[in-house]
């Protein structure tokens, strides 16, 4: 019963999808291909159930669509009230599938300008405000950033001098990296200088980001080899 | 031609001008108006995914037919309905099956598919990684650096920890920094000749 309880399980049909996977590093096999479309397919069914739970239907269904087809006794439960307003996305999202028939699928062209229209209007000021405003007053050192080097320290058990020299570096070390990026200028002489040592920052931080990336797969890694010798009592933590 | 080029210019050109303006008006119905348009954004964004979808299981279906790796097409497209389904109908709730297979195959697939990156980065960095010069030498020795203050080598060697947080922090924080910024102006100048009309890729051909 313990065996086959344990043969039957869902821990033993995660263990085998993860060594169909593994099987890959030896070479494509059917056994990986099966997997493969599994997973793509699980993935896709997944995503098309949690979009209409989580954005679909209160933002679509619940406000427009399902207190209609409740009216037309499509449906049945509580009856929903109806916002009207929500016709236009509903007209909006319907025209998706204008692209069915070729002599008119130009007409999605129009979801697709509300959404780019919208999203590129909203994207200005915020991408302003996150990306470039708040980025130069974390970078500038202004006063207010006194009380924030204070905690740095407190925080990575840096003394006050190695917060303020680091303090320094990053100020000079996104001006460098911004001069690198900034083609209206010719790079010669002391600003070929300094936009070279925004080469080297840019080396230094891609390296970390490599580094930390690799330490996060075989994170992953250590994670199933561990999943593994637990589902084979081996280790029992 | 009216319906197909100038009326989504046309559409582009005032959802941005709303879009951008309403960030600048701090009365309650013009955030009451964003909120509605954002809800809309999702609502209309989210119905594209019927056409991914759509899209899938046709080119399974044209798969399967052409007798083209009939087993995994037919697989794909099982999982595909039979997840959704599930989810449609079961719901998603924590103890539902929906999750159970979200969780026993889903999640192990996706780890295992991921972990196994661990092994073609590494054979990939041992290929690539020549100290030929300073830049790459210095990608070389902040990577090796990272890689070991995280391991649990950095436990013991507490100065190999501090090293790898002051690398995290500093030099890498303002290589981010300026790219952000950089990426910051890109995203504003794109938007700006997406609205304008400057930029008209996305209309297609």
């Amino acid at each position: 019963m313990g065996i086959l309880h344990w043969l039957f399980s869902w821990e033993t049909l995660a263990a085998f999808l993860t060594l169909a996977i593994f099987s890959f590093l030896y070479k494509e096999n059917p056994v990986y291909r099966l997997a493969e479309y599994l997973f793509v397919g699980l993935s896709a069914g997944y995503g098309f159930a949690m979009t209409y739970f989580l954005a679909m239907k209160p933002n679509l269904m619940d406000p427009f669509i399902i207190p209609i087809m409740q009216r037309l006794h499509l449906l049945g439960g509580e009856l929903l009230p109806i916002n009207w307003w929500y016709i236009i996305p509903t007209i909006f999202a319907l025209l998706y599938l204008s692209v069915i028939t070729p002599k008119y699928s130009y007409l999605i062209r129009l979801p697709f300008a509300f959404l780019l229209g919208l999203g590129s209007g909203m994207a200005i000021p915020r991408a302003f405000q996150a990306s470039i405003l708040e980025q130069m007053w974390d970078t500038i050192l202004h006063s207010p950033n006194w009380q924030g080097y204070a905690e740095l320290s407190k925080q990575y058990e840096w003394s006050l001098t190695v917060v303020f020299i680091s303090a320094i570096i990053i100020f000079v070390s996104v001006l460098a990296v911004l001069a690198y990026f900034f083609f209206s200028k010719e790079h010669k002489g002391a600003y070929g200088k300094f936009a070279r040592f925004g080469i080297i920052v840019l080396m230094i931080g891609f390296g970390a980001s490599f580094g930390s990336t690799v330490m996060a797969r075989y994170s992953l890694l250590i994670g199933r080899l561990m999943f593994l010798l637990k589902w084979l009592h081996i280790v029992s933590y | 031609m009216f319906f197909s080029r100038t009326l989504p210019m046309i559409l582009v050109f005032v959802m941005g001008v709303i879009g951008a303006s309403l960030y600048f008006i701090p009365h309650p119905s013009a955030q009451a108006l964003e909120n509605t348009l954002s809800q809309w954004s999702i609502a209309i964004g989210s119905f594209a995914i019927f056409l991914a979808i759509t899209s899938l299981i046709r080119r399974y279906i044209t798969n399967i037919k052409r007798g083209k790796e009939v087993v995994y097409n037919l697989v794909a497209l099982i999982s595909l309905f039979g997840m959704a389904l599930l989810g449609l109908i079961n719901g998603t709730g924590p103890d539902s099956v929906f999750q159970k297979i979200f969780i026993n195959v889903q999640v192990p697939l996706d780890a295992t598919m991921f972990s196994l990156l661990g092994f073609y980065v590494t054979s990939a960095a041992y290929r690539a990684f020549r100290a030929r010069n300073v830049e790459a030498t210095l990608l070389l020795l902040t990577a090796i650096l990272v890689i070991l203050g995280i391991s649990t080598i950095g436990d013991s060697q507490t100065w190999l920890r501090d090293l790898q947080e002051w690398i995290m922090n500093v030099p890498n924080l303002a290589q981010k920094r300026g790219i952000t910024i950089g990426v910051g102006l890109g995203m504003i100048a794109t938007s700006v000749k997406i609205i304008l009309g400057i930029e008209r890729n996305w209309m297609g051909g």
